[in-house]
């Protein structure tokens, strides 16, 4: 037994000993140099030119995003071609490409942060949530792009872009992005129709919903109240600090700390629980995605939805929707005290700051925030854009007659929460409010729960 | 005159004499290498990764070391151990009906004609083979409260007034979810066993039948007796994936209604991907990792206590 571990021992030892000897530096002949001076007699020089023509290496701008940015849904290219023919006319010497991303949030979100983790220096241009902002600025994942070091954007850009929505994607005073290309508000769909023909007007608080509401079902049986999405997901969030501002409430005090369980806050999730309990809203609302709580509204089977303005440039299209000049769209209500609020939900383009091509991806960036990128933009995807030009030009209000409407929701624009540790934030938010709207927690003990959660996440 | 000996390295070899464990020993050193570089050189690492207050930097030598203040953090979630006895109820109850359904389809399929048994054990492997995420969505599909096919049923046979909230119901949605990983993971249990089943000798069969047995005594003497082995390893591999289970329910029920149905596999996740914070995540991928081997170890000590698997 022991010879014979012996021997094992020995082979184990050859191994390593030939692995270290492969390892090592190969042998190599010893050389012996010696000089020796030859005087060679120059004749005549001769000079020969010679034009070698070597194409132009081109820098490689890379863009993430999502298909969508591969897809048009107006008369326009996609988002992806429109901006390879802008920068390829401006600077021939980059060359635009497109990284495919999830389409799901919180996946692509999770994708940056494995690429960011490891320092990955191929994406150079990212498309980011207005509420990523924050968490990737302070992880130092991204490259600001007004503080003096270069990259920085040119001012005659960031001039024509609306102030307000350059303020979402600002982090302690440093612009990380430019944006949105892309967003959505969310506002208060109604039925025209039904609010003329029982007398009613346009509601302006949360109580005026409740009544119409209750006023029109009684009539008109079969007819749903109010759909909005409820899934336990970052729509929900969003639906949640429309009526957490639209009760009074804020996301947090003075001090920084979670503010989401004072009396407006939970006013405003006891109305939220209360609908789905006096059946106005039905309890299917805390199944539904966003697509899903939409399809009521289309089939004329809802009173009011809250949405963002994406079906504003559809419902009238027969194909699609059994409300076809039937319908309004105004900003969301809110009760005496509070404030009528849309969550925004921009998409915006950041630089990395592993990035290897920073100054082309500045280029880049400019050419997709000047006017006729962003024109081409909303022609092929519909608003909201950050260039303050496109509001008012002519084919962008013949492609999209209510255009017009978006400017009275855009008004109330709420900024996303910046922090962060928006994401932990979020996915608490989702939980407790999910909890209270199916019935599992009260809604003050499901207020008080995310926001000692919220605390101890944000170390206050 | 002396015999002279020329020294050969193939010939030395050839002379090695080694018992045949050592030879083994030989042949899995190269994949034990690398399992240690592959898979434990990770665990250490998410190991150390715990002790450190990591947040969006996994550079934990330049970051605070905390001991293990982040395990303490874990043990003190009421949201971890609420996650840890759904995934316990979820492991056993997944693991059993999958045994059962597994058991039967591998019984009908085993003893049919060489043709329509080929045909029935392809139809079986379907549901294993769609990825998690579409089987989510198709599940979710037929859950939906609106367009769902279960609802429609039960509604079209005055089962049910409305259809019911499968996925926001808390009972309905932790049964949901068993249901749709039931569906799936039968299949490859009924695999493991059809190959159990193709070792049991078939005069055994005939023995019995010449005995007089009938075919409900064959199955609880002869069938279940000689498949136990294979049930068991069945079992183990079906239950420490069921403990693992994160994405069919997370397309599903996104962990909901409120935090119902979430797993032990998603803390680790959303704190390391989706948080960030690298240490708290690394803290939660061991303490499941110590779960699953902890129950891993107390079963297969049970199975070679019960089954003596000895020569």
């Amino acid at each position: 037994m022991f010879r014979e571990r012996k021997w094992l021992v020995g082979i184990c030892i050859l191994v390593v000993l030939a692995t270290l000897a492969a390892c090592g530096p190969t042998p190599t002949p010893q050389v012996i140099k010696e000089k020796e001076t030859v005087v060679v007699p120059v004749k005549e020089t001769v000079t020969v030119k010679e034009t070698v023509v070597v194409p132009q290496e081109k820098t490689t701008v890379t863009i993430a995003y999502n298909q969508y940015f591969n897809m048009t849904f107006g008369p326009a290219d996609p988002p992806i071609v429109a901006i390879k023919k802008a920068v390829e006319a401006k600077y021939p010497d980059i060359k635009v490409e497109l990284l495919v991303t999830s389409t799901e949030a919180k996946t692509w979100h999770d994708m940056y942060t494995t690429w960011f983790m490891a320092k990955d220096p191929t994406v150079d241009i990212l498309g980011v949530g207005g509420y990523w902002t924050a968490e990737f600025a302070e992880a130092g994942w991204l490259e600001p792009l007004n503080d003096g070091v270069a990259p920085d954007v040119d001012p005659k850009i960031t001039a024509k872009l609306i102030p307000a929505y350059l303020e979402a994607h600002t982090y302690k005073g440093k612009l990380m992005g430019l944006g949105p290309w892309w967003g959505g508000i969310g506002g208060l769909y109604y039925r025209k129709d039904l609010l003329e023909k029982y007398g009613f007007k346009p509601p302006q608080t949360y109580d005026d919903v409740v009544t119409i509401s209750k006023a029109i079902m009684a009539k008109e049986p079969g007819m749903t109240g109010w759909t909005w999405s409820g899934k336990k997901d970052v729509a929900l969030v969003n639906r949640w600090f429309e009526y957490l501002y639209g009760f009074g409430g804020k996301y947090f005090d003075d001090a920084g700390k979670c503010a989401m369980n004072s009396p407006q806050a939970q006013a405003a999730l006891e109305y939220m629980v209360n609908l789905i309990k006096e059946g106005i809203s039905p309890a299917e609302v805390a199944t539904w995605k966003e697509e899903d709580s939409m399809v009521r509204f289309v089939s004329g089977q809802a009173i009011f939805h809250t949405g963002r303005q994406d079906m504003l440039f559809w419902l009238d299209n027969p194909e699609k929707s059994k409300v076809v000049g039937k319908w309004g769209f105004i900003p969301n209500p809110a009760q005496p005290g509070g404030r009528r609020s849309g969550t925004y939900e921009g998409w915006a383009f950041a630089i990395s700051k592993f990035s290897d091509s920073k100054d082309a991806a500045l280029k880049v960036l400019e050419v997709m925030f000047d006017f006729p990128v962003q024109k081409q933009l909303n022609l092929s995807q519909g608003p909201v854009q950050a260039h303050m030009d496109v509001y008012t030009d002519p084919d962008v209000i013949k492609n999209n007659p209510n255009m017009p409407l978006i400017e009275e929701i855009a008004k109330t624009a709420l900024a996303p929460l910046s922090s962060p540790q928006y994401p932990e934030i979020a996915d608490i938010l989702a939980e407790e409010i999910h909890a209270a709207i199916t019935g599992l927690k009260a809604p003050k003990a499901a207020l008080n729960d995310a926001c000692a959660r919220i605390d101890l996440a944000t170390g206050h | 005159m002396p015999r002279q000996h020329k020294f050969s390295l193939a010939g030395a070899i050839m002379k090695i004499r080694l018992r045949e464990p050592t030879i083994a020993f030989l042949f899995l050193l190269p994949a034990f290498i690398g399992v240690i570089v592959f898979y434990y050189y990770q665990i250490v690492q998410t190991g150390i990764y715990s002790l450190h207050n990591l947040q969006h930097t996994a550079d934990w030598q330049t970051q605070p070391f905390v001991w293990f203040k982040n395990y303490a953090t874990v043990f003190r979630s009421t949201y971890f151990w609420q996650s840890l006895r759904f995934t316990v109820y979820f492991t056993v109850m997944a693991t059993a009906l999958e045994l059962a359904v597994g058991l039967g389809m591998a019984m009908a399929t085993f003893w049919v004609s060489r043709w329509l048994g080929g045909i029935l054990r392809a139809i079986i492997v379907m549901p294993w083979v769609i990825p998690p995420i579409i089987n989510a969505m198709i599940w979710r599909w037929l859950f939906h409260a609106d367009v769902g096919l279960f609802g429609y049923i039960l509604v079209s046979l005055g089962l049910a007034d409305k259809p019911p909230l499968f996925l926001t119901e808390p009972v309905l949605a932790v049964h949901s979810v068993i249901f749709a990983d039931v569906w799936k993971n039968s299949s490859i249990m009924a695999i493991f066993l059809l190959g159990g089943l193709a070792a049991i000798p078939a005069d055994i069969y005939d023995a019995a039948k010449v005995d007089g047995a009938r075919s409900w005594f064959r199955f609880r003497k002869v069938t279940l007796p000689m498949l136990l082995p294979t049930i068991l390893v069945a079992l183990l591999f079906r239950g420490i994936d069921a403990l693992r289970t994160f994405d069919l329910i997370y397309g599903l029920t996104g962990g909901g209604p409120g935090t119902v149905t979430e797993t032990l596999s998603s803390f680790a996740y959303k704190y390391y991907f989706t948080y960030g914070k690298f240490g708290l995540g690394s803290a939660y991928a061991i303490v499941v990792f110590a779960i699953i081997v902890g129950l891993a170890v107390i079963y297969l000590s049970r199975i070679r206590r019960n089954l003596r698997f000895k020569e």
